[in-house]
């Protein structure tokens, strides 16, 4: 009557300590999940904000060179209205140089 | 019997209350790695993004100032070309100054000038068409001016006009032909030019 008394307490004490290994066990993996979870996560983002900056990089440039492409355009334009502007002051700009390089 | 069990009972409850609160631990473990790493990420990508923006607005700053310069040269090119037709022109006028009636008074006065640089006695080196206006009569006269004397030399130089002057000795020469003066007062010349053109 005793042994089997202390046989069933034995019983139920291997069967707590499983218990509590198994959930020590559940709770490593649950973290152990977790950590792995949140490196993916960082490395996620990352890579979202890398994709984010080429498409920003790419904006900017683009905007860069509209803007680049209006300003020579413009100058372009102001160039040509120098020279139409200059042109009818070319002889008197020429006899300018003929009277300096003659004046002694 | 009914003791045995109730001893196993309390056994088993006390087992699961650790198993318990191992889970409740390692899920608000969990909770707290995930939270984390929430807020890492969310500051990595907003780190990532503005650094990124920065750089974008670096590279269309870089762009427009490539572009300004560029602007500018196109503009101070325009310019150039204008004051280069100047130039030609005056060139072109020049050239023909040799065969002009005041050509004879242009010698004389580039020859007093560089005379005034070399010295005295010199010998005026020309072009081989100019020793008709270059005469020993002119010569002479012009010597007499300067109180001084004037040979031709017998070499001859090609140029559109004016006169390579020697002191006699060798000790000095002025190169006084219209090209080479042109090209000495052209940077004095050119704000001049620049302000008949633009203003």
């Amino acid at each position: 009557m005793v042994t089997e008394a202390l046989t069933e307490i034995k019983k139920s004490e291997e069967d707590g300590k499983n218990k509590v290994q198994k959930a020590r066990e559940e709770a490593e993996y649950l973290i152990e999940d977790a950590r792995l979870k949140a490196a993916e996560l960082q490395k996620q983002a990352e890579m979202d904000a890398k994709q984010t900056v080429k498409g920003l990089i790419k904006e900017a440039n683009e905007k860069g060179e509209e803007e680049a492409g209006k300003m020579i355009s413009e100058s372009r334009k102001d160039g040509e209205e120098i020279k139409n502007k200059a042109k009818g002051n070319v002889e008197k700009a020429a006899d300018i140089i003929v009277k300096g390089v003659l004046e002694v | 019997m009914e003791n045995i069990d109730k001893i196993t009972e309390k056994i088993a409850a006390g087992s699961k209350g650790e198993a318990d609160g191992i889970m409740k631990e390692a899920k608000s473990k969990t909770n707290e790695i995930t939270s984390e790493a929430k807020k890492k990420a969310e500051a990595l990508k907003a780190e990532i993004v503005d650094r990124g923006e920065r750089d974008g607005e670096r590279e269309r700053l870089r762009i427009i100032a490539n572009a300004k310069l560029q602007a500018r040269k196109i503009k101070l090119e325009a310019k150039e070309d204008v004051i280069k037709e100047a130039f030609k022109m005056a060139a072109d006028q020049l050239e023909e100054i040799g065969s002009s009636g005041q050509y004879s008074s242009v010698l004389a006065a580039l020859i007093k000038e560089a005379q005034a640089v070399v010295g005295e006695d010199i010998e005026v080196i020309a072009r081989k068409d100019d020793s008709k206006v270059l005469t020993t009569e002119y010569l002479n006269k012009l010597a007499a001016d300067t109180k001084s004397r004037i040979e031709l030399s017998p070499d001859a130089i090609d140029t559109i006009g004016g006169v390579i002057v020697k002191a006699k000795d060798g000790k000095a020469e002025v190169n006084n032909t219209i090209e080479m003066r042109m090209e000495r007062m052209r940077g004095d010349l050119r704000p001049k030019v620049a302000g008949a053109l633009f203003t």
